[in-house]
């Protein structure tokens, strides 16, 4: 399902983001920080352990969409899927992941928006803590006609 | 502003709807799956509501129809402060006031990459923001120096002095220039842009400037073109505070149109300024409901102007297109007072400069240089001709108004424009030859040296817009 190029936008620093949704189906929206494919079909992805909100959701085994978007010229996957496993520490290669993918992100809003690090920063959470996510449906993102498209033919 | 308040408003944090950070936006379909993408703009309704726009059938459209519940983030660009609105979906217009400004955000962003034709809104979906939260950041505020400084907005004061110099301006070439000029001084406006429109209606070209590398007298912006041409199409102010994200965006979709096959690839509309300007704001210069130009203000500052910019810059460019079309018609009524002043000495003994004339477009090329075309290009020529003949120097605006070989419409032939736009692009260009005014109605073709002339009369055409 997840083919060698998608893997590698995914693990890039793409901007992240995540929904989830309560048992009466109230969604939620958050950041996501860095996200590791660890199967044809899982990825490990790195969430704010500080929203009381997101962390019910996925302790609940919820479902999940995870949008991940390259700043530089805006095309986008979003992954939907459910959390299989909530891991409370991340391991060292979580963390060495997820700074990467900071360090990518910050960068290319840089360069390409003209934010400085200074301010982006700022949305960087206080802690992380790990979703494991196994993925069933993937669609192309990219804003345009094409925007919600599934993706079947893998990811070019 | 007290970020641990519990009664923040939406105008509290209308930075963040300027479009220039995504916000983004989960919902969940009636069997709870979420769905949670970008969005390029919120656009606020009024103190309780806020709008989405909806150019595609998207999965958060089909949502909302099942469960009206959304959960949005947005960013103070400002500051970075993050903010979480929760919204309930009220209602979808297709047309109405909130539908007309949501299309203006959708037009501009069209307009930017010339796909007018099929990058549309379908619809604004209104929401009533239920309730807004601060998002805790893991890091310390920002540096107050990283935070741009909020426009200084209207201010009487300053609005007569700029008045009150136009008021003073003795000719068109003036008034252009003190407008520009004091834009700057008194309003700090420090990147300004004033195009006029042609005879046909259809292009809009640039007359003054302050603030650019190069001034680009005469450079060209077609009617709906950008935000200067959709702001003259429209006869409204369009203000962008995002213009790096919305020209990101545009480019995405329009390589996603062309990737489907609803568009060929195409020209890029040129938008002239700052290579890197983050905030734009064009207002119409109107005068008796006629479109006069567009005066235009730009900033690398994100989110640089508001609603009190627009105001200044639409008092402003009134007052100019009121002083420009009274300037109009007195150059057309002037009658020369006196036989014509002797014509000057003659001309320096400089280089000789090769001047290339294109009948088919009036382009004129200088020692092999595009310097101008179209009206302007012709009445230069017509004034080299007659020097070239008849070692005249001396002129009347009425003289040239009626040479045929100008091709000047009828009715509005802009005549004092075309010839204002000549000098101007003359002298930006530090060239051989200039032109002076002499009087009322009246001025001299000036040379530095010999010129030699050389008609090209096929349809080739040459020239091109300037950058």
């Amino acid at each position: 399902m997840i083919d060698e190029a998608l893997r590698a936008f995914l693990e890039r620093g793409c901007a992240m983001v995540v929904g989830t949704a309560s048992a009466d189906g109230a969604p939620h929206a958050q950041r996501a920080w860095g996200c590791s494919v660890v199967g044809p079909g899982t990825v490990r992805v790195l969430l704010d352990r500080s929203d009381p909100v997101l962390r019910e959701h996925i302790d609940a085994g919820g479902r999940i969409a995870v949008t991940s978007a390259d700043v530089r010229d805006l095309r986008s996957v979003q992954l939907k899927g459910r959390v299989v496993a909530v891991e409370e520490e991340p391991r060292p290669d979580d963390l060495d992941r997820c700074h990467r993918h900071n360090d990518e992100l910050f960068a290319d809003i840089e360069s390409a928006d003209f934010f400085p690090r200074a301010l982006t920063e700022r949305m960087v959470p206080p802690g992380y803590l790990v979703a494991v996510v196994e993925v069933e449906e993937l669609f192309d993102q990219t804003p345009g006609p094409g925007a919600g498209a599934q993706v079947e033919d893998g990811w070019t | 502003m007290d970020l641990s308040r519990d009664d923040i408003t939406l105008r509290d944090i209308a930075a963040c709807f300027e479009g220039a950070i995504p916000a983004v936006i989960a919902t969940a379909s009636v069997d709870g799956l979420p769905n949670v993408t970008y969005l390029s703009k919120v656009r606020i309704v009024d103190d309780e509501r806020v709008a989405l726009s909806n150019q595609f059938f998207s999965k958060t459209a089909r949502n909302l129809v099942e469960n009206p519940e959304a959960d949005v983030l947005v960013i103070d660009p400002r500051s970075y402060d993050q903010y979480r609105l929760h919204l309930r979906y009220e209602r979808t217009d297709r047309r109405g006031p909130v539908f007309d400004r949501l299309r203006i955000d959708v037009d501009v962003a069209a307009a930017l990459e010339g796909m007018q034709d099929v990058y549309k809104l379908r619809a604004a979906d209104v929401y009533r923001v239920t309730d807004i939260q601060h998002v805790p950041s893991g890091r310390p505020p920002a540096d107050p120096e990283l935070l741009a400084a909020a426009p200084d907005g209207m201010d009487a004061g300053r609005i007569a002095e700029l008045s009150s110099r136009l008021g003073r301006c003795p000719d068109l070439d003036t008034v252009v220039q003190t407008a520009v000029s004091g834009l700057a001084e008194l309003f700090g406006y420090e990147h300004s842009l004033l195009l006029l429109l042609d005879e046909d209606g259809t292009t809009l070209f640039t007359i003054a400037s302050h603030g650019y590398e190069a001034e680009g007298v005469g450079s060209e912006v077609g009617l709906g073109d950008g935000v200067i041409g959709l702001a003259a199409e429209r006869c409204t102010a369009v203000t962008l505070g995002n213009v790096t994200q919305l020209s990101k965006y545009s480019r995405t979709v329009r390589r996603s149109y062309e990737e489907s096959g609803e568009i060929g690839p195409g020209r890029e509309v040129p938008v002239p300024g700052l290579p890197d300007s983050a905030s734009r704001c064009a207002v119409p210069a109107m005068v008796l409901g006629q479109l006069i130009g567009v005066l235009t203000v730009e900033s690398r500052r994100t989110v640089a102007f508001g609603p009190a910019d627009e105001a200044v810059l639409t008092v402003v460019a009134s007052i100019l297109a009121n002083a420009i079309e009274s300037e109009r018609a007195r150059e057309r009524d002037a009658t020369p007072a006196s036989a014509p002043p002797p014509d000057a000495p003659p001309t320096g003994e400089g280089d000789v400069t090769h001047v290339r004339f294109f009948d088919v477009d009036g382009s004129v090329f200088l020692d092999g240089e595009y310097l101008i075309k179209g009206v302007a290009g012709r009445l230069l020529w017509a004034l080299l001709g007659h020097h070239d003949r008849e070692g005249r120097t001396d002129f009347t605006n009425r003289e040239l108004r009626l040479d045929p070989s100008l091709a000047l419409p009828a009715f509005k032939d802009n005549f004092e424009s075309r010839l204002i736009l000549l000098k101007r692009r003359l002298d930006e260009r530090d060239a051989p030859v200039r032109i002076e005014k002499t009087g009322r109605g009246r001025f001299r073709l000036v040379s530095s040296g010999a010129v030699r002339l050389d008609q090209v009369d096929d349809t080739r055409g040459a020239g091109g817009r300037l950058s």
